[in-house]
């Protein structure tokens, strides 16, 4: 069974008397476990993409499916909460919370909902992800005392911290030096290994792409090519 | 809900520049409320000590259709319209008798006010407000004042006692200086027309409390009751009365002739003309007791027991004053004490409006610092919406904030109003003028805390905090998550 499931699904943006068509009636379906990249050039409507399956943005015409279950008609605070427990987010720019500690921001997902108590079993999970990505020693420095490199970590462990099925990541190496890019890459291609998480990338970093086993590209609001890679 | 705290006193904490201009203005707002209010309500209390002890009782009760007090009243339309004529109390035996009954009444008395031409020798001349009493029983009612010379009025005397401020009034004329045992004219012109009193010069005092009212021609003196009856016209005439004077009956009693054979049948006035000659064809110039209207009285002043409530008392009075079908009405002390109290309750209500504007300007710059904060803050609230919290959570982040920098600032507020208090407390506050002696309710005011404005500090607090986190969170609500993608 799919995860996801985009049908046909239609962007339009009204810019003035202009009505611009971001997304044109694509549809997909992603497999769970996938490590699936959305890749085009800019303007090419990933992101919007991205943002549909994300669930914070909603199709003009269409339906996005998660889990099997058409969004369109949930409430906003459906929405919210569908998103809290089976979409993890990493940010192009990070986003973390300035005023929180690396672990306060990797807590702090946990802490929203109904079960928002921090149990023994989720802070020895809290110290597994710190661990995973590297970050032990940086745990109680705020976001402006870390690189780069290890905001993006911990943006990581935070999108991964309450064990949703669906990671979306939008350009995550895009403010990333080379080889720090590339470590993260290799990270998150571990614990898409390791969890079967889901992992799916707006991008159009060729890295990415090579390392993806589902590819989807697209142009002008439409998709050019929907494949997955032997063996995936 | 430990995360929000976090959040809001971390925020608070690294956007010191902006909690801090948002701070001085809620600690300003409310030290100058708690310590204004405080001051005000002290100059009340004092004021209203002052009155109730000295001039208006705890409770009077005057005509129905009166409007005012024991310093100057107007009656139904006749709203100031010149010097005040007030009517004397067509039910006052009956008021008496059921104010004599109440249980809750300490003391009683009864008076006339009325504002008289004082004149002295023909030189010296005064308008002057006069309280015409029943010396006995008004000094056991009113302990209030202090002899500066000579005594005060005796029971069943005839004489007045003036007030120093309008004994030296007189100084002002050259080579006029009223002294005790000086005889003095009293002139007022009212409804039975112009009438003229010479009374004598008992005394000269001054207020206990030293309730200087403004002006001199305010200083209110005593006079016995029967020489006000009568210069209001309140005189019942006698037979006596009725009898011409000799010359005047020897005219009635003249042929035509002799109108021809005399040079004069009246001697023509010799000498100069003065308001004393004029007044010696206006009616007799002394007061006989037994000739006025024993009953006719202004006011009924009441002293209540300790610990009688007023209002409760006022209620309960009015409502036998109507069972019993009377035409009076009783009322507190603030409407007696008219304008004196309406200056107060003008400047009062200035300072409250002053107050509240800069509460209000307050709320507006918390406000503006607020939203500049959430406009700041999009892409976090984005990213917290994106990662799963409700409206709710970011409602209640905001809330928290803005409650947490209004109490410390706020609280803050209040402790520095209490210092500012206990200073003034200490040194106390000088009445540079008798205007300001007015204000004051006497020479110097000394802050009492009251329950009162501390709960109005308490109020600004809380309008503050209620109002000025609307818009903010308003405004960090339709933040939506897709603010957290375009942070970049």
């Amino acid at each position: 069974m799919s995860i996801v499931e985009v049908n046909n699904a239609k962007k339009f943006y009204s810019l003035g008397k202009t009505t611009v068509e971001a997304v044109k009636g694509v549809s997909f379906q992603i497999d769970q476990g996938d490590f699936i990249s959305i890749a085009g050039p800019s303007g090419s409507g990933k992101s919007t993409i991205l943002n549909m399956i994300g669930l914070i943005d909603t199709p003009t015409d269409g339906e996005v499916f998660i889990q099997g279950t058409p969004v369109s008609k949930l409430k906003d605070r459906e929405i919210t909460r569908l998103r809290h427990e089976t979409i993890g987010f990493i940010f192009q720019s990070f986003n973390l919370i300035p005023v929180l500690t690396a672990r306060e921001n990797i807590e702090f997902p946990l802490l929203l909902g109904k079960a928002n108590k921090l149990t023994k079993e989720r802070k020895e999970y809290i110290d597994f992800l710190i661990d995973e990505v590297g970050l032990s020693d940086r745990q109680k420095n705020r976001p402006n005392e870390l690189s780069g490199g290890q905001r993006q970590r911990v943006a990581i462990a935070r999108a991964l911290v309450t064990k949703p099925v669906i990671v979306l990541a939008d350009e995550p190496t895009a403010n990333l030096d080379s080889a720090t890019g590339d470590a993260i890459l290799q990270l998150m291609k571990k614990i898409n290994r390791d969890l079967k998480t889901t992992f799916i990338f707006s991008t159009h970093d060729a890295k990415i792409v090579e390392l993806a086993d589902h590819i989807i590209r697209l142009k002008d609001g439409l998709v050019t090519e929907n494949y997955k890679r032997q063996g995936a | 809900m430990g995360t929000i705290f976090t959040i809001a006193l971390r925020n608070l904490t690294q956007h010191k520049a902006k909690t801090l201009i948002v701070g001085i203005l809620i600690v300003v707002s409310i030290s100058l409320g708690l310590v204004g209010n405080t001051l005000l309500d002290s100059a009340r209390n004092s004021l209203e000590n002052t009155f109730t002890r000295n001039f208006t009782g705890d409770v009077l009760v005057l005509p129905k259709d009166v409007q005012g007090g024991v310093f100057g009243a107007s009656q139904g339309d006749n709203a100031s319209s010149g010097p005040p004529i007030l009517p004397m109390m067509k039910d006052y035996d009956k008021a008496a008798a059921l104010v004599k009954d109440q249980p809750e009444v300490g003391a009683w008395t009864s008076q006339i006010s009325s504002y008289v031409l004082v004149n002295f020798q023909d030189d010296g001349i005064s308008f002057g407000l006069t309280f015409g009493i029943e010396p006995e029983n008004y000094f056991k009612t009113f302990d209030n004042v202090t002899m500066v010379e000579g005594r005060k009025l005796e029971p069943g005397e005839t004489g007045i006692m003036l007030h120093e401020r309008v004994r030296d009034a007189f100084k002002k004329d050259p080579g006029v200086t009223v002294k005790v045992g000086d005889t003095i004219q009293l002139n007022n012109f009212g409804e039975s027309g112009f009438k003229i009193r010479e009374v004598k010069v008992v005394g000269i005092f001054k207020f206990k409390a030293g309730n200087e009212r403004t002006f001199s021609f305010m200083q209110p003196n005593f006079v016995d009751v029967n020489t006000l009856r009568a210069l209001k016209g309140k005189a019942i005439t006698t037979p006596e009365d009725l009898k011409l004077k000799e010359s005047v009956q020897q005219a009635f009693n003249a042929s035509s002739d002799d109108f021809f054979d005399s040079p004069s049948v009246v001697a023509a006035p010799q000498g100069k003309t003065t308001a004393q000659s004029v007044g010696q064809s206006l009616g007799p110039r002394k007061t006989d007791r037994a000739t006025t209207d024993r009953g006719a009285w202004n006011y009924i002043l009441i002293h209540l027991k300790p610990g009688v409530d007023e209002k409760t008392f006022t209620a309960s009075l009015n409502k036998k004053l109507e069972d019993a079908g009377l035409n009076v009405k009783a009322q507190n002390w603030f409407p007696s004490a008219q304008p004196d109290s309406g200056v107060f309750w003008a400047i009062s209500l200035v300072f409250n409006i002053v107050v509240w504007l800069i509460a209000i300007v307050s709320v507006i710059i918390i406000m503006n610092t607020l939203v500049a904060s959430v406009m700041e803050r999009t892409a976090e609230i984005g990213t917290m919406r994106a990662l799963g919290a409700q409206k709710g959570y970011v409602r209640s982040m905001f809330i928290v904030e803005t409650l947490t920098i209004t109490a410390v600032f706020g609280a803050a507020g209040v402790v520095l109003g209490f210092l500012l208090l206990g200073l003034i407390g200490i040194t106390g506050i000088a009445a540079p003028n008798d205007f300001m002696k007015l204000i004051f309710g006497g020479d110097v005011l000394r802050p009492v805390l009251s329950l009162g404005p501390m709960l109005t500090a308490l109020f600004i607090i809380f309008f503050i905090a209620l109002v000025s986190w609307i818009l903010p969170v308003r405004l960090a609500l339709k933040v939506s998550p897709l603010k957290a993608i375009n942070a970049d």
